[in-house]
């Protein structure tokens, strides 16, 4: 049978075998009639046409203007996309795809199948399309000619004489021998001589240009969910029915061989009769060819012995990666498999270890030879030969869930609506913790931080928040930690001491197979524009706290060692955890005492908090209910969380609302710069008012301020920073403060009188705010931080309304007169 | 018919799985065998290449995983010495109860082809009987090899054979020793009973193996016993490389490991859900398979050295192509994962008398329960209250709450017993006294040039691709008990700080973390700790006890357990281990308001991982008693044991 044959002419005969089996179940176990499959290739190259303004360009023949690049010699790859096959299909490519088994569907989306499940055939196909129709070059060459257009015109002039020395003995011409003409079979038909087939240039040594099919994707990155919704399989999932198709996996790169040339046409030229003969090399392994058979040696039954010509060959440029499976797609307790990934032409060196990145490739089996088949009985080495490659940068903002991007969004613009989103948000920060909601509102604005800024003159102002939690052992401040690492879509966690070798900065280390010193970057390099979560915090040793002074303002790291001398980028927000010196924190002593850190590293930070495990009742009930519950459940029924608990967001939906907040870049109106300068003003007067002062009140801290407030806005989807965002930020930093303070009120404040103390917070507000209202919550939130009750509160107002200083609304509202405040 | 059949499974496996297939394929191989030159005409309408999924095959086989008394037809893996391995032949049918230490890629083969138009299957052989390159259609199935080792620490009286022989001389010469020096009046009398038992469990043949056997064997009372690397490596400190190339060629592929390839046919049944009994097979799981035996020694021509000129060998094809002696396949045909104690109950106590009695009678239960107390005590300087700690520490088990992905570990349990007498000595004893009560027990000497010699957590070699570095992999419910009495002053390296941590969370977390390089992942264990030091352990450890030494004479008093006791307190174990547990609402509204009342009193020490253990270990008290529910009786209870050991402590 013609079709028999003609997939056994092809090349590799063990894809054949591979293709015979996907077609077994693809197409029901028909033969393609490969030669009309040909046909549709051209017209697709031939006919396809871009939609106008898709991306960008005009309209025009997507992939005739491509032939006329390569043409050109501006372009080296052909790059087919099933997505434009599909788009001639009138279906959608889910449904396109999905008809698979039952074999109906258009000619185009049959076409797009049959490509995908039997790639390597179609490789070829297309490029005896494209051979076919290449156009010829509009512009000159520019560039001097190189090796490989020298043998051409040399090859041309053999054949003209070859024609010549072919009519004088009146051989039949081999004018079929046009490289680019009809087709191996016509000649391989017709030729007497067929031997002499083997001096005909083959198609491949001719061509300047590699084919490579990109799976269809429907438009959109191969990394990104909706992507692996259609295409992309999971490395785990690739089974051996996907033998011989177009597959999509993402994975990590662990070993990287060297670039090698790989031979795909062998040159030799006979000694005795001076012909060039070719050899096609389709596998990993071949046998040199060494007697001539050209019919002129055969004639003189005096074979030549055959030299072969390593610049008349065609070598390709060939890599090897070990591709890794991700480590979200690893099944817990499951060892991560690994796949090997060929790389041929123009994809070498996409991939550097260490790389996650997206490859679609065919699926091949490669059988043992030789000994090793003996050895391996009937097992076969697989791999994937790669099509296309796309790396998978983490992008922070970008949502690389599972989750459909559309609900998520649909469920933030939901949120954003909520006038108690800000709460809610920070309850969703570690649920199974109880209570310490100032410290989550703390973590959630450093997550969604404040953006950068440069001056004109180059200086930049760092947007990132850092954090300090400072607690006694076992006040879940790791968890904490932890949970925001998880959250963040680039957040690493470590402790002080350093998990890897490297450390938190970076270090300089000796590759053992190349022997090249390599940088490798620590964790705060590695959190780079992320959140660098650090436990134990002063566990520090002492090299790393210097460099944490430079990562914390400068955003850099600088390194002078083994020659390397080099600054990495470590934007990164710094949230550390530290246990006091004396493993109870001493109230007695400033927090930089009690930390054994300096205070110079300390000022640093925006926000400090001191958490303790403060006894109330009803949260303690609470508590106890909730790890009541989780006891409860006896090990074979599955757990009922939630019975307790608040509404609470899912990380994912947390993560996504914080990426949204991330888009805006909020500015402080010229109005509030008053505001702000007075509450910095205050502040500082307080401070130096105080004979012991706990804090250090400096720029740092006006910038922090701003910071906060911006981080603030952002939250709110505004990009304008509002006076209530202003107070929000004071009032975290009043709270951090208060909780370092902690147990110190019944000593400072037992000589002052609580209700004069008030009178004077909520009239300083008043004055700082030029507003003659002041609204009764307003006043809670104001005399909270400093540890007053609302019972005082009211006392004082009714006692001050009584002398007429302020009056009172229904709602406890404060209304002062017109002058009794001085402007 | 079924008389026949029956044979033939365990005879001629393979045979029985190619008739199956063949019966499957339906009449398109004798139709067409006849005639080959008709093949291309026939493939217009041949059906599609036949499935991996063979009808009939696992149920075929499933008896003879299930059903006890079938059970003992099919020769164990597990109860030869490797010497008798190579006297089964190559195809024959096994059973293999191992753990899984390593998931290695999935291998594609050759698993049907047609050869004079016939389709012939190779599915569970490694070989095919014909020449593959004169079939004319080949269709690639895939399998998924596991790297099994015997359970490790699995106590010698869990699985009488030979391999337990080792073992239980140990403990025997442990208890001698223990009895000579202690009571040596009582000695006699107790020898009587305990003999008989004693012996027979004991195969001197089998000891004879094990000590030419030399390194195999998991665990030397006392002495270095983290699994094999550490030993390899002491005896062997020179050249790093060198010797890691070493160990990842030879991972875990010791004798005593009783090491085995199984390989999973995952194949899915006509309505595409996959075959039960072994999915979501884990690392660490122990798994009992039913399956081919592959012993054939083409397998291990990887390591003949015999290489074609230009043909590369590389590392990793060594690691993962044992020679079959060393590391025989079996290939699965059914299989199931093993609970330890579920596993236990049924294997061993299901029809014992005394496990029965103690499921009725609650007094009989009493009775066992107040015999563990006495002979742990005895371990334990005669301190009751620290045996009862023990005792109840002995039943702990943790859980992961699947739905909320809080990854919360609950019922996770971890024992300190300190006593400034403490010494490598007592350890031992105190191994040996888990060894004999527990299923699964293994020790792990922390000194501080052991800590920093060589990791403890897992990680990926590369260069072999195997997961190496076992000591800590252990499969669930087996107790480690960390001897910290040998650590001393000095300097922890890189390595021994991060062993400390991987310690630490394993402790904290019950998970380990394994380093791919590129990122590390979290393997959930279920493995209860108990540490035993001189002073409070470095360690987070939820229970720190003192150990108080009562009266040496009241110690000494009671001589060495017999072996009918210690099967009575072994079912004990056992029983109330696998209770179901609840807590009624009365008793929750008590500790609740108990807990908010603490906190009022200390808020610092009394938080949420506290009420955690409080709550932990009262249920592991009232499962001691053998109750399903929590009382509030058991809770007072309770809270009077931690006054007192908090007592004892100051």
């Amino acid at each position: 049978m013609a079709t028999g044959l003609r997939s056994n002419a092809a090349g590799n005969p063990f894809v054949n075998q591979q293709t015979m089996a996907g077609q077994g179940r693809g197409a029901g176990g028909e033969f393609a009639d490969y030669e009309a499959e040909k046909e549709l290739c051209k017209s697709f190259l031939s006919t396809f046409t871009r939609s106008a303004g898709l991306d960008g360009t005009l309209g025009g023949q997507k992939y005739m203007d491509q032939l006329q690049e390569v043409a050109n010699r501006a372009r080296q790859v052909l790059e087919i996309s099933l997505d434009d096959v599909l788009s001639l299909s009138s279906l959608d490519l889910e449904d396109a795809l999905e008809l698979e088994r039952s074999g109906s569907g258009d000619e185009w989306s049959r076409f797009a199948r049959n490509v995908r499940d039997n790639t390597r055939r179609y490789l070829s196909l297309f490029a005896d399309a494209a051979d076919e129709l290449m156009p010829l070059p509009t512009s000159a060459f520019e560039g001097t000619e190189d090796v490989f257009d020298v043998l051409m015109r040399q090859r041309q002039y053999a054949e003209q004489d070859n024609e010549q020395v072919r009519a004088t003995y009146g051989l039949p011409t081999a004018s079929e021998a046009n490289p680019s003409g009809e087709g191996a079979n016509a000649s391989a038909a017709n030729a007497p001589n067929a031997a002499d087939s083997a001096n005909k240039v083959p198609r491949d040594l001719l061509r300047r240009y590699e084919v490579k099919i990109r799976p269809a994707t429907g438009g959109v990155s191969l990394g990104s969910s909706k992507a692996r919704a259609s295409q992309a399989v999971p490395l785990r999932e690739v089974r051996a029915q996907s033998i011989g198709q177009l597959v999509t996996v993402r994975g990590i790169a662990t070993k990287v061989s060297e670039v090698k040339p790989l031979l795909s046409v062998g040159t030799y030229t006979c000694e005795s009769c001076g012909y060039e003969i070719y050899q096609e090399v389709t596998g990993n392994a071949y046998m040199p060819l060494c007697e001539c058979p050209s019919s002129r040696c055969k004639i003189n039954n005096n074979p030549g012995k055959l030299l072969f010509q390593t610049r008349g060959s065609k070598f390709v440029k060939y890599q090897e990666v070990k591709l890794q499976e991700p480590a979200d797609e690893v099944p817990v307790g499951n060892i991560p498999r690994t796949m090997t990934v060929q790389m041929k032409g123009e994809l070498c060196r996409l991939i550097r270890p260490g790389d996650a990145v997206a490859v679609a490739g065919i699926f091949l089996p490669v059988p043992y030879t030789g000994y090793r088949a003996m050895r391996a009985g009937l097992i076969a080495n697989t791999y994937l030969e790669a099509q296309c490659v796309e790396q998978l940068k983490q992008q922070p903002g970008k949502t690389r869930n599972s989750l459909e991007d559309a609900q998520l969004e649909e469920k933030v613009n939901q949120l954003s609506r909520d006038d108690d989103v800000y709460s809610l948000l920070a309850r969703s920060i570690c649920p199974e913790i109880y209570g310490h909601e100032d410290v989550k509102k703390a973590l959630l604005v450093l997550m969604v931080g404040a953006p950068t800024r440069t001056m004109k003159d180059g200086m930049k102002l760092r947007g990132d928040l850092h954090v300090c939690l400072m607690g006694d052992p076992g006040v879940a401040k790791s968890q904490l930690l932890k949970h925001v690492s998880m959250v963040a879509p680039r957040g690493v966690y470590t402790t002080g001491r350093g998990a890897s070798g490297v450390g938190l900065t970076a270090s300089v280390n000796k590759d053992p197979q190349t022997g090249q010193t390599t940088l490798e970057g620590g964790a705060l390099v590695l959190a780079d524009k992320g959140i660098c979560c650090i436990d134990e915090f002063d566990k520090m040793e002492e090299t790393e706290r210097t460099a944490i002074h430079e990562v914390m303002e400068q955003q850099t790291v600088s390194i002078a060692k083994a020659g390397i001398t080099t600054t990495l980028n470590a934007r990164a927000t710094v949230l550390a955890a530290a246990n006091p010196a004396y493993s109870r924190y001493d109230t007695r002593r400033s927090p930089a005492e009690n930390m054994a850190l300096p205070a110079s590293l300390l000022s640093r930070f925006d926000l400090m908090w001191l958490i303790l495990d403060r006894a109330d009742a009803e949260l303690d009930a609470a508590l106890a209910q909730h790890v009541l519950n989780v006891h409860r459940v006896s090990s074979s029924a599955s757990a009922s969380t939630g019975s307790i608990s608040e509404e609470v967001l899912e990380p994912s939906e947390l993560r996504a609302y914080i990426a949204k907040a991330r888009t805006f870049t909020p500015e402080v109106p010229r109005e509030l710069n008053e505001y702000i300068a007075c509450a910095y003003a205050e502040m500082r007067a307080e401070e130096a008012a105080s004979e012991n002062p706990h804090s250090y009140t400096t720029a740092r801290t006006l910038l922090g301020i701003l910071r906060l407030s911006e981080a603030l806005a952002r939250l709110r989807f505004s990009d304008i920073v509002e006076q209530g965002d202003v107070d929000e930020a004071l009032r975290l930093m009043q709270m951090s403060k208060i909780s370092l303070l902690e147990n110190r009120d019944s000593r400072g404040r037992a000589s002052a009188d609580p209700i004069s103390e008030i009178y004077g917070i909520i009239r300083d507000y008043a004055v700082r705010s030029g507003s003659q209202e002041v609204a009764f919550q307003k006043a809670m939130r104001l005399i909270q931080p400093r540890g007053f009750r609302e019972e005082q509160l009211r006392t004082c107002l009714s006692e001050y309304s009584s002398l007429n200083v302020w009056s009172l609304d229904d709602n406890m509202n404060v209304l002062f007169g017109e002058d009794d405040l001085p402007v | 018919m079924t008389g026949s059949g029956l044979d033939q499974r365990v005879g001629n496996p393979v045979g029985f799985v190619r008739e199956r297939f063949q019966e499957a394929c339906g009449g398109t191989g004798g139709n067409t065998s006849s005639n080959p030159q008709h093949q291309h005409q026939h493939q217009h309408q041949h059906p599609p290449p036949p499935q991996s999924f063979i009808p009939g095959v696992r149920e075929a086989f499933l008896p003879y995983l299930l059903d006890p008394s079938r059970k003992e037809e099919v020769p164990c893996l597990n109860d030869t010495s490797s010497e008798d391995i190579t006297h089964l032949p190559d195809g024959s049918l096994v059973r293999y109860i191992g753990m899984v230490r390593d998931m290695l890629n999935p291998e594609y083969f050759t698993g049907a082809y047609r050869k004079d138009g016939a389709w012939q299957t190779t599915k569970y052989q490694d070989f095919a009987k014909d020449d593959l390159s004169e079939a004319s259609e080949t269709v690639m199935w895939e399998r998924k090899p596991l790297f099994c080792v015997a359970v490790t620490g699995e106590a010698a009286w869990v699985r009488p054979g030979a391999e337990a022989a080792k073992h239980q001389l140990e403990e025997m010469e442990v208890f001698s020793s223990d009895r000579k020096r202690s009571a040596p009046d009582q000695e006699e009398g107790v020898r009587e009973d305990g003999d008989d038992d004693a012996m027979m469990e004991c195969d001197p043949a089998g000891q004879a193996k094990r000590r030419v056997g030399g390194k195999g064997g998991c665990c030397a009372a006392g002495e270095s016993c983290c699994g094999t690397q550490q030993q390899q490596q002491q005896q062997q400190p020179s050249d790093d490389s060198m010797m890691e190339v070493d160990l990842g060629t030879k991972v875990n592929q010791n004798e005593g490991e009783k090491p085995c390839l199984v390989k999973i046919y995952e194949t899915a049944d006509e309505s595409g859900a996959p075959a039960p009994g072994l999915e979501g097979v884990k690392l660490n799981d122990v798994v009992e398979v039913i399956g081919v035996l592959g012993v054939d020694p083409r397998l291990a021509l990887f390591q003949s050295g015999q290489f074609q000129e230009g043909e590369e060998v590389t590392q990793e094809d060594l690691a993962n192509n044992p020679p079959a002696s060393q590391v025989p396949r079996v290939h699965v045909i059914v299989g199931r994962k093993v609970q330890c104690y579920q596993h236990l109950m049924e294997e061993k106590f299901a029809r014992n008398p005394v496990a029965l009695a103690l499921r009725q009678d609650k007094a009989k239960l009493e009775a066992a329960r107040a015999k563990a107390v006495d002979l742990v005590a005895r371990h334990l300087q005669g301190d009751r209250l620290a045996a009862e700690y023990l005792l109840i520490h002995l039943l702990s088990s943790c859980r992961r709450d699947a739905g909320a992905n809080t990854g919360i570990v609950v019922g996770k349990h971890a024992l300190n017993l300190t006593g400034s007498h403490l010494s490598g000595k007592e350890c031992a004893a105190l191994e040996a006294l888990l060894r004999s009560l527990v299923p699964r027990c293994q020790s792990l000497p922390l000194s501080l040039q052991k800590l920093n010699a060589w990791p403890l957590w897992p990680r990926k070699d590369y260069r072999v691709s195997r997961l190496v570095g076992g000591p800590l992999l252990l499969a669930d419910q087996t107790h480690l008990l960390l001897d910290e009495t040998q650590l001393k002053e000095g300097q922890l390296a890189q390595v021994g700080v991060q062993n400390f941590q991987a310690l630490k969370n394993l402790m904290e977390n019950q998970t380990l973390e394994a380093d791919f390089q590129f990122y590390r992942l979290p393997i959930p264990c279920n493995v209860p700790i108990t540490v035993v030091s001189t002073t409070k352990s470095l360690l987070p450890c939820d229970t720190c006890v003192q150990i108080k030494p009562q009266h040496q004479q009241e110690a000494a008093a009671a001589g060495s357990p017999s072996e009918a006791d210690l099967n009575e307190i072994r079912a004990y174990l056992a029983h109330c281990w696998l209770l179901d547990y609840a807590i009624p609402e009365e008793v929750s509204s008590v500790l609740q308001q108990d807990f908010v009342q603490q906190r009022q009193k200390d808020p610092r020490s009394v938080g949420a991982e506290h009420f955690h253990r409080t709550l932990t270990l009262s249920r592991l008290l009232a499962q001691s008693h053998g109750e399903g529910t929590l009382t509030v009786e058991t809770y007072k209870k309770f809270c009077h044991m931690e006054d007192l050991r908090k007592a004892a402590q100051s």
